[in-house]
């Protein structure tokens, strides 16, 4: 089963991620939640998203730190991290690419581009 | 309009444990089930039981199904539900918002490094389209020099809903009333029933709604966005507010563009006239500049100079013998043979330029084409004595340029030469006194007619 993780330390972030990404629960995929970087890494273990949308500045492990230990030490190659970083927050590029990071989205993101690009690393048409 | 789904509100509160407590306080067994199923509790005769409905908003979403106590459960499930429903409100207006800001911020960036009218209007019009429901949108600006309106740009969205094309034929034009009103009046218009305006007397007939908005500059009109459809929508006041915004980025960029065009042609027109002073001089170098002008572009061209380096190379051929206002009348206008003393005069025309030029910022960039022009390839040039590659190309193109106008024309002390007499000239100079790719490329300009 497809599975798409969410992860913010803020619920009103997920809420929206969910809100955006609600139409791919009818097409049977299943959105999961969590709220800092050392829950994200248990779930994306057990449950195998094939997306992530990951906040960077989190307690208890940051996005970089998760990303990191998902595709070096882990080698999930399959699991699509977004890193979500706050628009003109210095957001370290170099670093996003090093950790392993897919690709990285400015917050607020637009609705449409976070609907496309899961799309399209899914495979699922809304 | 958000709907709330009571499957996945339940599993909400199973998470929370917040129904099992509840329930588990009450001493009777209920049941909850939407439409299709029963979501919890067991499935034991329900028939006997009363049923209690669980609302949200106005729709019914399912049933508790128990006895008195179950209409206090459906009470409060309803209760959450609404909750619910207010929340994913919330969250839809705030996407919209998220859209929005998006839209603006790629908008702002686009418009900030265009200096272009087409780029401006096209990329203006394409997300206008796409956040606001049109089958076509069209940008009327005032021609600054008939003063009237006219389109400058009209997009249609073609029958699959998804491109665009650029309209030869434009529906909205300026003489439409509605659209004459919002560029006298300064005040942007929603019409959301087109045929029954009044207004309407030139008959936009495909045109159901508009949604128009001025742009203006310092409190003047120059021009209006309008959007329309052709299907019977109502726009909002939120399509307003969103198109002024487009509007206010769009008036920005084009006051820019005027500014930057209206720059560069002033700074043209003075280096122009800068160079007509040399001119003015003595009737025979009248026309040097800007035949040595012509030369050097149609060889930089050959040679595949970039845009950037072909615009220095106009500049610095116009003004290249701007030096010369440094040299006496005497010596510039003499009709017999120069002394030494007057030769060495004359020669600091060349260091005089770069004197000139080097106090005006955007000119310092032609300077070592200007104070270059005679050097020599073979470095026994001046005022430098560079070698080669070590002289700028542009002087290196001014050189043979210069020479060939020059040794063409007549001087105050000597007739001009013959063309192949000089051509001859040049190509033995070349590799000593003159560059050989420049000189191959003049040579090759000749052949192909492109100088005479």
């Amino acid at each position: 089963m497809t599975k798409i993780l969410i992860v913010d330390d803020e619920p009103h972030i997920r809420r929206l991620l969910e809100e955006t990404l609600e139409d791919f629960e009818d097409e049977g995929v299943e959105i999961l939640t969590a709220k800092n970087g050392k829950e994200a890494l248990q779930i994306i273990l057990d449950e195998r998203p094939g997306v992530v949308y990951l906040d960077i500045m989190m307690p208890e492990m940051n996005g970089y730190d998760v990303c990191e230990a998902v595709k070096k030490q882990y080698n999930l190659s399959e699991v699509y991290i977004v890193l979500l970083t706050a628009k003109g927050q210095e957001f370290d590029k170099k670093k996003g690419f090093e950790a392993g990071a897919d690709i990285y989205m400015t917050k607020p993101f637009d609705p449409d581009i976070v609907v496309a690009k899961t799309s399209e690393v899914l495979g699922i048409q809304i | 309009m958000p709907r709330i789904k009571l499957k996945k509100l339940i599993s909400k509160f199973e998470e929370s444990q917040v129904i099992k407590q509840v329930i588990s306080s009450i001493d009777t067994p209920i049941i909850i089930k939407d439409e299709e199923k029963v979501l919890y509790g067991e499935e034991i005769s329900i028939i006997s039981k009363e049923k209690y409905e669980i609302k949200a908003g106005d729709e019914i979403i399912g049933w508790v199904y128990g006895n008195k106590s179950a209409a206090t459960i459906a009470s409060l499930i309803t209760y959450m539900a609404n909750s619910e429903l207010e929340k994913k409100g919330l969250a839809g207006e705030t996407l919209d918002k998220y859209r929005e800001i998006n839209v603006l911020y790629k908008i702002s960036k686009k418009l900030a490094s265009s200096i272009d009218l087409n780029t401006i209007t096209g990329t203006v019009l394409y997300q206008a389209m796409k956040y606001i429901e049109s089958c076509c949108a069209s940008i009327i600006l005032m021609n600054e020099e008939t003063g009237m309106f006219e389109v400058v740009s009209e997009f249609h969205k073609k029958p699959d809903l998804k491109t665009l094309i650029k309209s030869s034929k434009p529906i909205m034009k300026p003489d439409n009333g509605i659209i004459r009103s919002v560029i006298l009046t300064g005040k942007a218009e929603i019409v959301n029933n087109v045929r029954g305006d009044l207004r309407n007397y030139n008959d936009i007939k495909e045109i159901s709604s508009i949604i128009c908005v001025p742009l203006l500059i310092k409190s003047k009109v120059i021009g209006i966005i309008v959007l329309g459809s052709d299907k019977p929508i109502n726009y909002e006041a939120d399509d307003l507010s969103l198109l002024n915004t487009f509007a206010f980025q769009t008036s920005v960029a084009i006051e820019n563009l005027k500014l930057y065009d209206g720059l560069r042609e002033a700074f043209f027109q003075t280096v122009q006239a800068l160079s007509d002073t040399i001119e003015m001089r003595d009737n025979y170098t009248s026309g040097h500049a800007k035949r040595v002008a012509h030369y050097s572009m149609i060889i930089g061209e050959i040679l595949g100079l970039s845009r950037s380096e072909l615009a220095k190379l106009k500049l610095a051929a116009l003004l290249h013998d701007i030096g010369k206002m440094g040299v006496s009348d005497t010596i510039l206008l003499k009709k017999s043979k120069l002394s030494e003393e007057e030769a060495a005069a004359m020669m600091r025309h060349a260091e005089y330029g770069s004197e000139i030029l080097k106090n005006v910022k955007k000119l310092r960039e032609i300077i070592p084409g200007v104070r270059g022009h005679h050097e020599r390839y073979d470095g026994y040039g001046y005022p430098d004595a560079l070698k080669g590659e070590d002289i700028s190309i542009i002087a290196r193109i001014i050189c043979v340029a210069d020479y060939f106008d020059a040794m063409t024309t007549d001087r105050p002390y000597r007739k001009g030469y013959s063309a192949e007499f000089v051509l001859s000239d040049i190509r033995k100079g070349s590799g000593s006194q003159f560059d050989p790719n420049v000189v191959s490329a003049f040579l090759k300009a000749i052949k192909e007619q492109k100088l005479i």
